[in-house]
């Protein structure tokens, strides 16, 4: 927003009488364009300070054969030592933008000399010690300047550090785990914002898939890790963590919906397997137990509903057909997300309406494909359900905006 | 810690880790022993990595018979291993036993640390050992020419007195 157009704005307001010209000049002065335009002259050095790290770096790679080994050390330690320095200098100047990318460089520098010198003396990775090193500065950096940069460094680090250990040594790293859980995680705990704190569970979530993929469990443990996601944004305090586990957790579970009704409406039924029952059931039960308690304890006994999805109805397989089971599935997700919908209307609460209008959309689809995929003429079939999505969005957007005419709650 | 001059030794913690990886490579030189093994590799590609050669030593595969402990031990996946090593009459180092936990040795033998894992072979069980220089890196598109006479080489390892080991050149034998 710029003083241009909230001046635009405020005429007209002043022309309905709403406020007086003498107020709008007060409320205009009071939002300067002088941070905004920092904002935008801020991004040209910082451009420029990548351009020059590309070029430094191109060349060294380009003459990497010729340059003698302890020289490349030297190189790499001046090149990160004055990324450092210059970032040092601009945060001090007050330049936070373009210092804080400089020290970012830095940390960039900083992983790609361990991997250039471990390839100069033909070190070999044995496992993700590589990642864990190189985020020690990103942790170092991001509790001292909070910024987001350097939290999403680290998640990537994090995360692609863990891929990596998994496509080269097919296993998970314990310790960038719990770096990530000591590192993000308390820094969300400490300064919690809502949006790395929904970055962190979801961090913690693809984690925990990885795991349960190299460790060759039983998926349906992630269904179970989801549920105990949901189940603890009951239990905690924080309203950002309730929030982010909440949603996450319930996505999970959702996702598991979906993907019963798929595989067991289809002919691999025979593959369905489960879990370790004598593990796995006294668990869930606990869950269980935990999450009907959760609820009544905030007093949130109506919302019993949002536990619907975690029914663990996958058990029905042994005693019914599959496919009426995978049928129920698709019962259950429309419920649910219609529940979520109507939830959403009467709290007028815009963010739960979107997801449940998302949701709702996303199991009108796979009802209509199943059905309709076999025996209608193909180009029809995606006509018609295109122009179906179509009408029903168009009808639930203007159901939301009827709603929400008169304010709303916006988060 | 100082909040102004903090970063200082942050970025100081930094350099002396990049000078630790090439201090620990120059030092097996000065403190190693140098034994000599046979070679045969291959050479795919690597992302994170630039061009290297992969090898394959003569010590690579070992008779699960050297195994020297509870064969459950070796189930789940790989575990690290110490490999103890004697010269033959030929002036190779091969494999005399491999262990789960660091066995005493005399003088003369040698102890590879790796990680191994168990194949089942179609005559007998086996032993598939890493020993962490399976990687050798050479200059860009010169990985081929190597490969092509390396399935008859000598490497020659250097190995410190606290376990740690590097190729310090390959000679075709």
């Amino acid at each position: 927003m710029n003083q241009k157009w909230m001046r635009h704005e405020g005429q007209k307001w002043v022309e309905e009488k709403i406020i007086t010209s003498d107020q709008l000049d007060r409320i205009v002065s009071r939002y300067s364009d002088s941070k905004e335009q920092n904002k935008f002259t801020g991004i040209l050095p910082v451009l420029a300070s990548i351009l020059i790290a590309i070029g430094i770096l191109s060349f060294i790679a380009s003459n990497w054969g010729e340059i003698p080994p302890l020289v490349r050390l030297s190189l790499l330690i001046v090149i990160m030592a004055s990324f450092y320095l210059a970032g040092e200098k601009f945060i001090k100047k007050g330049n936070e933008i373009l210092g804080t990318s400089l020290n970012l460089l830095g940390i960039v520098t900083f992983g790609a000399s361990i991997i250039l010198l471990g390839q100069t003396f033909h070190l070999t990775a044995v496992d993700a010690r590589l990642f864990v090193f190189w985020s020690l500065p990103a942790v170092y950096y991001l509790f001292r300047d909070r910024h987001k940069l350097f939290f999403l460094l680290l998640i990537v680090l994090t995360i692609g550090g863990q891929l990596y250990n998994m496509g080269e040594f097919n296993s998970f790293s314990y310790l960038l785990f719990l770096l990530f859980l000591i590192s993000v995680g308390g820094f969300v705990f400490l300064y919690p914002r809502r949006q790395e704190t929904l970055l962190f569970t979801l961090g913690v979530s693809v984690q925990v898939l990885l795991f349960i993929i190299v460790e060759d469990l039983n998926l349906l443990w992630f269904f179970l890790f989801g549920f105990a996601l949901y189940t603890a944004g009951l239990w905690v305090e924080k309203p950002v963590f309730k929030q982010s586990f909440n949603r996450i957790g319930s996505l999970i579970g959702f996702g598991f919906a979906y993907g019963f009704y798929f595989t067991l409406t289809n002919e691999f039924t025979s593959e369905f397997e489960l879990p370790n029952a004598a593990l796995y059931l006294p668990l869930l039960m606990v869950i269980i137990c935990l999450a009907i308690i959760g609820k009544r304890k905030e007093n949130r006994f109506l919302y019993l509903w949002e536990l619907l999805i975690f029914v663990p109805f996958f058990y029905l397989v042994n005693a019914a057909d599959s496919l009426m089971v995978g049928l129920l599935y698709l019962v259950v997700m429309f419920v649910y997300s219609g529940f979520m919908l109507a939830e959403g209307y009467r709290n007028e609460n815009r963010s739960q309406i979107n997801f449940g209008i998302v949701l709702f959309l996303l199991v009108c689809l796979i009802g209509y494909f199943n059905l309709a995929w076999d025996f209608m003429p193909k180009s029809v079939f995606f006509l018609l359900g295109g122009i179906l999505l179509f009408i029903l969005n168009a009808f639930l957007q203007r159901k939301k905006k009827r709603i929400l005419r008169n304010g709303g709650n916006a988060s | 810690m100082n909040k102004k001059r903090g970063w200082i030794i942050v970025v100081i913690l930094q350099v002396l880790f990049l000078l630790f990886i090439a201090g620990s490579y120059y030092s097996i030189d000065y403190f190693g022993k140098e034994i000599k093994i046979k070679t045969a590799p291959v050479d795919p590609r690597e992302i994170l990595y630039g061009d290297y050669v992969t090898l394959r030593f003569e010590i690579s595969t070992v008779s699960l018979a050297k195994w020297v402990g509870d064969a459950s031990l070796l189930e789940r996946g790989d575990r690290s291993v110490y490999v103890v090593l004697s010269e033959n009459k030929e002036g190779y180092y091969v494999v005399k036993n491999v262990y789960p936990n660091k066995p005493d040795v005399s003088d003369e033998q040698i102890i590879l640390k790796g990680r191994a894992e168990r194949i089942w072979g179609e005559t007998s069980d086996q032993l598939q050992i890493d020993y962490g220089i399976e990687r050798y890196y050479v200059q860009e598109n010169t990985g081929t020419e190597l490969e092509q006479q390396a399935g008859d080489m000598d490497a020659f390892v250097s190995v410190s007195p606290w376990g740690s080991h590097k190729i310090t050149s390959l000679k075709p034998r």
